[in-house]
């Protein structure tokens, strides 16, 4: 099956899901994996969710400034249907991945 | 020697002499820069593109006699669009411009990504020849670049790079020559055919001439990228796009894209082979993740990393607690009560400055080596990549126990404040995880607790504070387990839900780095503790002056005030955890601690320092500032010596009921300190400890709670919470009592077994009754 179509399938059955996992799932790098995503999300079928980090999302850091997390949230995708309406995953998203992530 | 530049009329970079223009193009970071310089050398010029202040580097180069000109192209992602004016730039001179030869720099460590834009290149029609570059770093990744195969794929020269390093300099220049000479034929790739006939059917209603240009508009029209103002065109696209759909059932949108990622995926399979030998950090990264992310080895290898971090951070910060303590005491005490004296001020004023204040500031900045330590070592930990790798063991375990494992993530990551960690529940889509994540949240170990947690330490446990702080923080964490599982079995039935993360590479983590996010850390907690300590030391200086008497409110000693009263009063609820009811200070510390945790610390203080303001006065009219300074340098050899002498005997467990050796060995000089030494045996302060730990988050985490959850969990939280508390606080002296008062000891044990007991029933009762709310309401709403 072409890759951008197995994309699809594969957040179309999670819901949500991370460009890592899609991935991993479907042997692709997490880049390119993101860039297919990413024309699903142009195309208006899924929503690209910014997840801060969790100790951070707040906003409190500026305040308190002791959860020490100071890296940016990764992406989420979501994909739009009724159907998906209640996701079946949740998320609390640490750093962006890199490449080479395991 | 710089033979072309823009002129100002329009997109002229054509080399001005005639030279062949051989154009570096590819994604952002796949080394273009890097690839132009080691063509050029010194030859380049550098400017802006016509009409954007983009900067335009050209230059020549020349190989075996042949000079050609060079343009180094801002990076682009894909020749349909995207991007900002840098992306365009490069877009329109590929599309539009006269360009002899293209040589596409691909990053082959991410060599799928890069061949996307290789299959628009191609399309171009125009002569291209591919540099594989990296590929040192794909080799690391345990990648062979297939050259040969690729080339013939391809149909067009592919020559291997290290451009960084100069690697494969000459090759370039030769096939660089070679393909000017003799333009390669490449082997376009080609979209399914309903698509083609799309393009071909577009493209005759437009009126460019049929070159690439009409091609790729074509495709932007089909993609919905673009619009065209006449109408005949845009009836062409929707015919097409209908036309398509109904063919394949697919957009024809998607049907473009899908065939560039497929070629890219199956082209990438080709050209890279695995040799399963991977470079070292890769090799590293493999292992490690096969230990740390173990099912059965993950969680106690996290709390062996933890429990590492604060035996050293304690042990080693212990070498200059003495210092800072005794440095401080001596000028923010006794210095500046002197200079207060000599300022002519009273003495009632000296004494609230001196003791408040700065009794305050030597507090705080005593703890500023173990403090400061820990932090450095949860930064480094924290950079390296093994938090994530510690939250995710820690999600797998809880998960095994039916728990949502996203819950301890957000406290793992830096220990920090509870209520940036309430709120960060909001991400968790499933209502019934994002509730049990909030209710753990009030139990993990915040920074402000870790104040009064080195308090104790240095008096009570100065041989092993940091196994007591250790402890502390696993008991929290446990607190938090046991919380989740039994209200996720009771109060909130339901399954668990995965949950999304993402892993770094591991990485050795810079100094810098480390060093800046542990003083930051630092910087923000010693200026925030420190500000609420001085503040609440000198309200609480004041207040202890003021008591109920025959003749109404009236100036009384310290414990005939009001505050001592108050106290009293309530101590006899803390007596079965040991408190006793002489010693109200701490049962006012605990009271004024509800508002936020640093204030206990800071009760403590300002109380101390005035129960002991007449001793003071004394240092602070001979004050030996210069011989307190000297002494307290002193103790860092000593301390050091027995640090060393201590690696060799780590446990000293034995010291627990030893109240005297260990007051003696605290040595603490400060009032605050000493008078804790006073209060507590070591296992009263470790009961006072984990009430500490257990009972109401801070008045900032109550009302993050009450936004979460709303007032009836927040209610239960903080409830639950002083209840699990004193049960704790209260087991745990008791079972270190058992001795004295058998029977007493088992009556306080079996009332809170019994308590929590009822507790299950009463939950699991309204779990029920929830569950058959939700039932008849259809609708699922648990928050």
């Amino acid at each position: 099956m072409n890759p951008l179509f197995a994309v699809r399938d594969s957040l179309r059955a999670a819901g949500l899901a991370g460009a890592a996992e899609i991935a991993a799932q479907l042997q692709v790098p997490a880049e390119v994996a993101a860039d297919m995503l990413d024309h699903w999300v142009r195309r208006g079928l899924a929503e690209r969710l910014e997840a801060q980090p969790a100790s951070c999302s707040s906003g409190a850091c500026a305040r308190c400034g002791l959860c020490g997390t100071r890296t940016p949230g990764a992406v989420l995708y979501r994909w739009r249907t009724p159907a998906n309406a209640t996701p079946r995953t949740a998320a609390i998203t640490l750093r962006s991945v890199s490449a080479t992530s395991p | 020697m710089v033979k072309s530049c823009h002129t100002p009329g329009g997109a002229a970079v054509a080399d001005a002499a005639g030279l062949p223009v051989v154009a570096l193009a590819g994604n952002p970071n796949s080394g273009k820069t890097t690839v132009f310089n080691l063509l050029t050398g010194a030859h380049q010029h550098v400017g802006n593109w016509p009409g954007v202040t983009v900067e335009q580097r050209s230059g020549t180069a020349s190989t075996g006699g042949r000079k050609f000109s060079v343009i180094d192209l801002p990076g682009v992602y894909s020749l349909l669009g995207g991007g900002g004016a840098d992306q365009g730039v490069a877009r329109n001179f590929l599309l539009d411009e006269r360009v002899d030869l293209i040589v596409d720099i691909v990053d082959a460590s991410n060599l799928e990504r890069h061949l996307a834009l290789t299959f628009e290149l191609l399309e171009t029609g125009k002569p291209l020849l591919l540099a594989l570059n990296m590929v040192d770093e794909a080799q690391a990744l345990g990648l062979e670049p297939q050259v040969q195969a690729l080339a013939e794929h391809l149909g067009v020269p592919v020559v291997a790079l290290v451009a960084r390093k100069g690697k494969g300099r000459q090759a370039l220049l030769a096939a660089i020559a070679q393909a000017l000479q003799q333009p390669p034929r490449a082997q376009v790739p080609a979209y399914p055919d309903a698509v083609e006939q799309a393009i071909a059917a577009v493209g005759a209603t437009l009126e460019a001439a049929p070159t690439a240009k009409r091609r790729f508009d074509a495709l932007r029209l089909l993609e919905g990228l673009a619009a065209s103002p006449r109408p005949q065109v845009q009836a062409a696209v929707h015919a097409a796009q209908s036309q398509v759909l109904a063919q394949t059932g697919e957009d024809v949108a998607d049907l473009v894209a899908a065939a560039r990622f497929g070629w890219a995926h199956q082209l990438a399979a080709i050209a890279l082979q695995r040799t399963g030998r991977m470079g070292l950090r890769h090799r590293v990264t493999d292992v490690l993740d096969r230990l740390v992310l173990n099912e059965w080895l993950g969680m106690p290898i996290f709390l062996l990393v933890l429990y590492l971090v604060f035996i050293v951070s304690f042990s080693a910060g212990k070498v200059f607690i003495d210092f800072f303590d005794q440095a401080s005491s001596a000028l923010f005490i006794a210095g500046l009560g002197h200079l207060l004296l000599q300022a002519g001020l009273p003495d009632w004023l000296v004494s609230m400055a001196a003791g408040g204040v700065g009794g305050g500031v030597n507090l705080v900045v005593s703890f500023i080596p173990p403090i400061g330590l820990t932090f450095l070592f949860l930064a480094f930990l924290d950079d390296s990549g093994y938090m994530a790798r510690a939250a995710y063991a820690m999600d797998r375990f809880m998960r095994r126990l039916g728990l949502p494992g996203n819950a301890l993530v957000p406290m793992v990551i830096g220990f920090g404040c509870n209520v940036p960690a309430i709120m960060g529940s909001r991400i968790i889509e499933d209502p019934r995880g994002r509730l049990l994540t909030v209710l753990m949240q009030p139990f993990m170990s915040c920074s402000a607790r870790l104040t009064i947690y080195m308090a104790f330490a240095v008096v009570f446990f100065r041989d092993n504070g940091g196994q007591v702080v250790f402890l502390l923080y696993v008991l929290g964490i446990a607190v938090a387990l046991l919380t989740a599982w039994m209200l996720g079995r009771t109060a909130v039935p339901g399954e668990p839900m995965p949950f999304v993360m993402e892993l770094p590479p591991y990485r050795l983590p810079s100094a810098r780095s480390v060093a800046l996010q542990a003083w930051q850390r630092l910087k923000v907690f010693v200026l925030r503790v420190g500000k609420v300590i001085v503040a609440i030391g000198v309200v609480l200086f004041v207040l202890p002056g003021i008591g109920w008497t025959s003749d109404g409110l009236r100036a009384t000693p310290i414990d005939q005030s009001l505050l001592a009263q108050g106290s009293k009063a309530i101590a006899p609820v803390f007596a079965p955890m040991g408190i006793r009811r002489d010693e109200w200070p701490a049962v006012s510390a605990l009271l004024a601690g509800a508002a936020a945790k640093e204030i206990v610390i800071g009760t403590l203080n300002g109380i101390y320092q005035r129960q002991n303001a007449a001793d003071l006065m004394a240092t602070y009219r001979h004050p030996d500032v210069g011989d307190k300074l000297l002494q307290a340098v002193q103790t860092i050899p000593d301390n050091a010596r027995a640090f060393l002498g201590g690696l060799a005997d780590p446990l000293h467990l034995h010291e627990l009921q030893d109240s005297q050796a260990a007051t003696q060995a605290s040595g603490a000089t400060h009032e605050t300190l000493a008078g804790l030494a006073r209060m507590f045996t070591p296992l009263s302060a470790f009961a006072y400890l984990v009430f500490v730990l257990l009972y109401v988050p801070c008045a900032s985490t109550m009302g993050a709670l009450r936004r979460e959850v709303g007032w009836g969990w927040m209610t239960f939280s903080v409830l639950y919470g002083v209840g699990t508390a004193w049960a704790a606080a209260t087991v745990i002296y008791q079972v270190g009592t058992f001795a004295i008062h058998p029977q007493g000891s088992v009556a306080w044990i079996a009332a809170c077994i019994a308590a929590f007991a009822l507790l299950v029933v009463a939950l699991r009762q309204y779990g029920r009754r929830a569950e058959q709310r939700t039932a008849a309401a259809g609708l699922e709403s648990l928050v």
